[in-house]
């Protein structure tokens, strides 16, 4: 019966491992097609046999360079591999009676989960034969060894952290640097035209999540604040605690004033999901909008950034 | 038989005669194990229904060696057990099914003698770990760990231990006075752990909604995030606390009459309490520390237990060997038969709270 | 447990007693006046008396009568409920550390407005409330169903654990089935709190009638209870009617419970706490005591409403949280003074 720790063993089984799979690459990466169009990875498809070293929040990892199959265990590192053309062929969710999340298009629609992000299952990730995992440090710290043992493995230190580091970090893995700095390249040329055509200098922007009655005020570090202000939205000044958000109380809710004022909600074709501190002072948010959660908020990444976009897009559209 | 057993159960049926209220019987057979000084006695039918959660305990972890998300057959599995097969398939059953398994069986039996101790102390068949504030207070260091320190697994573990007995400590400083009264200790905790259940509110409040998911599903009490690395420290450390139960074991058998005839017998009520409640605690620390607080195996095992072996006390051991089956029963379940990712806690407390239930309702019928 | 409450009767001159009533209501009073005073918006007090007489701008009027009115009434009104609820339980187990909620009454309220929130998309106070009633009427039912069944009335002992098991069923159930639905997880993580936030009117109305119901069947049973506090035998003895004042009990027991954490969510410490400060100033006279919770529960509620209002300014600290900080102590505080076989 062995108990013992499958660390040293587990160098032993990635050399194993890492062999014959060099070995398929070196055979095939002259014959493989250039990976799918999302027009930024796979240039480097030639024999380039053998692995590149990737320092992350657990170390140092040697990683294959020509990864086929990722498994990722975060939102942000779903959305990043999607958009370097690396469809995961498995990924953890939020929520796993939904699935992976719609905005990430139809080439997503197909990928396998393999359980939720808090709570991981190491089974069903083994049995999809990845060549490298993606983790975070401070959620699935308990199961580096275990994964390490199917694959290399990469981790994140948080997912708090500025979300275009952890997208850089992604990038890096797959070997594919050249391609993130395309897709943030893309984001902030995106930022620059809403703001341009749309004169956003000047104009104030507050994105509200309701939560029972309190409101939480989304700040510059945020995702969500981060993006209006790329599009050249001011979010009203405030002391945000060294924080991506602040909470305020539904007495205080004319803080949230602002040009233009988005409520987040999981159905944005349900009114009631506006808070009633809202509703009932709307002559002070003329410029109110409802938008979806589940980009705004949960859709970190450079699709999801790009959604936020087009959404910031469709209302200053609307409100002119 | 040794002197010391020989006392023991003179004095016992002297006690029952004497009539404490429950019925003599004296058909009661006992088998005493040990040697002079540390015996554990166990009666004849307690050793019966030990052993066949015994064998049940067995035919859980076979299940839980087969069944899994990675396909296995069961040749394969075989292959691996007698060395045979090599590889991956190996690496799952033998370092990720078999530890979490042996967890499961080691760590239910800690909570379940740990409940007994507190339910036979107390003389409360409702009593449990939790009422003294170690749930709640390792969730808050655990919390604490999470949110503000980065949450790596040492901190978490380290947090949620330091948590538990911190709050374990704070109750006793504050229940004792002039000598610790079983009711003073239980009002104190439930107080200390209400404002520790209030902290948890808040903070799981003002997380993000993923760290949030992730705290609460370890608040369950989740065997998620047992690997080799965290299951053999806690395991081994499990096996060290259960081995010390014999010296603890007597002291509390005589509590159970009562704390006059306790001490007329010899007992040092004050220090036998303590020594028995602080294995408790470390038994139930420990397994917070890594898996969570599980609910419900501490409170119900044990009465699931008494009811089987239709004794007036609680035995130990076999309600060692019956926690070990419950919580691995609740983790086959909680892993296999639910189509989405639930903690363990979960199955336990609906599994623990619909057999009292059930229990209840049997018994009431009887009686009618 | 062993500790059986052992009546003790305190000095209770009729000046005293009418004293503690005098100081009971400026209490509440003040709790009252209090909270439409103070929020997380500071306000001075002239603004406020202006705008309760219609004066005032819009933000003061939203702020005194969207905010803070409907939540003073919530707050009266769960106050009360819990207060008594709680004087009624203990004195009914003779436990001293019952609680309205041991009668499953939160965890039938959780399962339900989980239930509600996960496969009917309810997402309003106002939806809550009718799911968190109907759940925790249904389970109290069922526990006194169970406790009772075999055919005589449920003793104390066996309500409680009934109550227990039942009560941990569906907690599980509720704690399974939000951390399935992570929508649902963030909606309850916010309603389990329990909180007086966006309680309005329109959602305290429709269960005052409740409320004032189970109010008048508790004040009809106290003087019943006083004797029962001696142990059935000698009630029946005196000629009460055991069984229905334990079934009145309940009823009331769970109306009160069942609306107060239908309005604000589980507050669990509240019916622990009142019915002991009370009983130590005033005696074991149930018929005080429960008049006595009456009157001090809202003063529990408020004072901790106000201070979760100000304790992390902008944001506030629900209620739930608060009561736990504020009653724990003075529980503490209690056991450690007398003697530690009786509170």
């Amino acid at each position: 019966m062995r108990l013992l720790p499958s660390r040293h063993r587990s160098r032993g089984f990635l050399a194993g491992l890492a062999l014959p799979l060099v070995a398929v690459f070196a055979v095939t990466g002259c014959t493989a097609a250039p990976s799918s169009s999302a027009g930024t990875s796979g240039a480097a498809s030639t024999a380039d046999a053998g692995t590149h070293l990737v320092e992350h929040a657990r170390g140092e990892t040697e990683v294959p360079n020509d990864v086929q199959r990722v498994v990722v265990l975060e939102p942000v590192q779903l959305d990043t591999t999607v958009a370097l053309g690396v469809i995961p062929v498995g990924a953890a969710v939020l929520n796993e009676a939904a699935g992976v999340p719609a905005y990430l298009g139809d080439a997503a629609a197909g990928i396998a989960t393999v359980g939720t992000v808090p709570e991981p299952s190491i089974e069903k990730i083994a049995a999809l034969k990845p060549d490298l995992i993606l983790g975070t440090e401070s959620r699935h710290s308990a199961l580096y060894d275990q994964l390490s043992s199917i694959a290399p493995t990469v981790f994140m230190a948080t997912q708090t952290d500025p979300w275009t580091d952890n997208v850089a970090l992604v990038a890096r893995a797959l070997g594919d640097e050249a391609g993130a700095d395309q897709l943030l390249a893309a984001y902030d040329d995106r930022c620059a035209e809403i703001a341009d055509s749309y004169d956003t200098a000047g104009m104030t922007a507050q994105f509200v999540r309701p939560r029972d009655g309190i409101l939480t005020l989304y700040g510059p570090t945020s995702f969500a604040g981060s993006t209006l202000e790329c599009a050249g939205l001011t979010i009203p000044e405030r002391d945000w605690e060294e924080s991506i958000s602040v909470d305020i109380s539904p007495e205080r809710v004319l803080e949230a004033q602002a040009d233009l004022v988005l409520v987040s909600a999981t159905d944005v074709t349900d009114d009631t999901l506006v808070p009633d501190s809202i509703r009932t002072n709307a002559a002070s948010f003329p410029g109110l909008t409802v938008v979806d959660q589940s980009f705004w908020i949960t859709g970190v990444g450079p699709l999801g950034g790009m959604t936020v976009l087009d959404d910031i897009e469709k209302i200053l559209a609307g409100s002119k | 038989m040794t002197d010391r057993a020989v006392t023991d159960r003179a004095v016992t049926d002297r006690a029952v005669a004497a009539g404490t209220g429950r019925p003599l019987d004296v058909g009661r057979r006992r088998v005493v194990v040990g040697i002079r000084g540390l015996t554990v006695v166990i009666g004849l039918r307690s050793a019966l229904v030990g052993a066949a959660f015994f064998v049940a305990t067995l035919g859980f972890v076979l299940l839980a060696l087969t069944l899994g998300d990675f396909p296995l057959t069961p040749a394969e599995v075989v292959g691996v057990v007698t060395g045979q097969v090599h590889g991956l398939s190996s690496t799952v059953v033998l370092e990720w099914r078999l530890p979490r398994a042996l967890a499961a069986v080691l760590f239910g039996a800690a909570l379940a003698v740990a409940g007994g101790i507190f339910q036979t102390v107390t003389r409360n068949p409702l009593a449990s770990p939790d009422i003294i504030g170690l749930a709640n207070g390792s969730f808050t260091g655990m919390l604490v760990a999470l949110l503000a320190l980065g949450g790596s697994w040492p901190l978490l573990t380290a947090g949620s231990l330091i948590g538990g007995l911190l709050a374990a400590v704070l109750i006793y400083l504050l229940a004792y006075r002039g000598g610790l009264h079983g009711f003073r200790f239980i009002v104190v905790g439930i107080g200390i752990s209400a404002m520790l259940a209030s902290v948890n509110t808040w903070m799981l409040l003002r997380a993000e909604l993923e760290t949030a998911l992730f705290a609460s599903a370890w608040g369950a009490g989740t065997l998620n995030s047992v690997t080799a690395a965290t299951a053999v420290p806690a395991g081994l450390c499990v096996v060290l606390l259960l081995a010390l139960l014999p010296l603890v074991t007597p002291g509390i058998r005589q509590l159970d009459l009562g704390d006059d005839v306790a001490s007329a017998t010899g007992v040092a009520v004050g220090r036998a309490r303590l020594a028995a409640i602080t294995l408790a605690v470390c038994l139930v620390s420990v397994v917070t520390a890594v898996a969570g607080p599980i609910a419900f195996v501490a409170l119900a095992a044990p009465q699931i237990t008494r009811r089987l072996t239709r004794s007036p006390g609680i035995p130990l051991v076999t309600t060692g060997v019956v926690g070990g089956a419950l919580l691995l029963g609740s983790d086959l379940i909680a892993q296999h038969v639910i189509p989405l990712t639930v903690p363990v806690g979960v199955v336990t407390v609906v599994l623990g709270g619909s057999y009292l239930v059930w229990l209840l309702i049997h018994e009431s019928r009887r009686r009618a | 447990m062993g500790a059986i409450v052992v009546p003790r009767v305190r000095a209770g001159r009729g000046s005293g007693r009418a004293a503690w009533f005098g100081a009971a209501v400026v209490a509440l009073l003040l709790a009252v006046t209090l909270s439409v005073v103070v929020g997380a918006n500071p306000m001075a007090p002239g603004t406020v008396l202006d705008t309760l007489f219609g004066g005032g701008s819009a933000e003061s009027r939203f702020v005194v009568w969207d905010q803070r009115m409907p939540r003073t009434a919530a707050g009266v009104a769960v106050g009360a409920a819990l207060g008594v609820a709680g004087a009624l339980m203990q004195a009914f187990t003779r436990n001293p550390l019952a609680d309205p909620g041991i009668l499953g009454v939160n965890a039938g309220a959780a399962f339900f407005v989980a239930v509600g929130i996960t496969f009917f998309g309810v997402t309003s106070p106002l939806g809550y409330v009718w799911l968190a009633c109907a759940g925790a009427l249904l389970l109290t039912g069922a526990v006194y169903a169970i406790g009772s069944a075999g055919g005589q009335a449920a003793g104390p002992v066996r309500l409680t654990v009934t109550g227990v098991a039942i009560g941990a069923v569906f907690a599980g159930l509720t704690t399974g089935l939000a951390l399935t639905h992570p929508d649902a997880f963030d909606r309850m993580r916010g309603w389990s709190a329990g909180s007086l936030l966006e309680r309005g009117f329109d959602v305290v109305l429709p269960v005052l009638p409740l409320v004032l119901v189970g109010l008048a069947l508790a004040l009809w049973a106290a003087p019943g209870l006083n004797s029962i506090a001696l142990g059935p035998d000698v009630a029946r003895s005196q000629g009460v009617n055991v069984r229905r004042i334990q079934i009145v009990v309940l009823a009331a027991v769970t109306l009160l419970a069942g609306s107060a954490t239908a309005v604000a969510g589980p507050l669990v410490f509240v019916g622990l706490v009142v019915p002991h400060m009370v009983r130590w100033t005033l005696g074991t006279d149930q018929r005080r005591i429960v008049l006595g919770s009456m009157m001090l529960g809202p003063v529990l509620v408020l004072l901790s409403d106000v201070l979760g209002r100000v304790a992390v300014l902008p944001s506030e600290m629900p209620v739930g949280v608060v009561t736990a900080f504020v009653g724990a102590p003075v529980l503490i505080l209690l056991v450690r003074r007398r003697s530690a076989t009786a509170l």
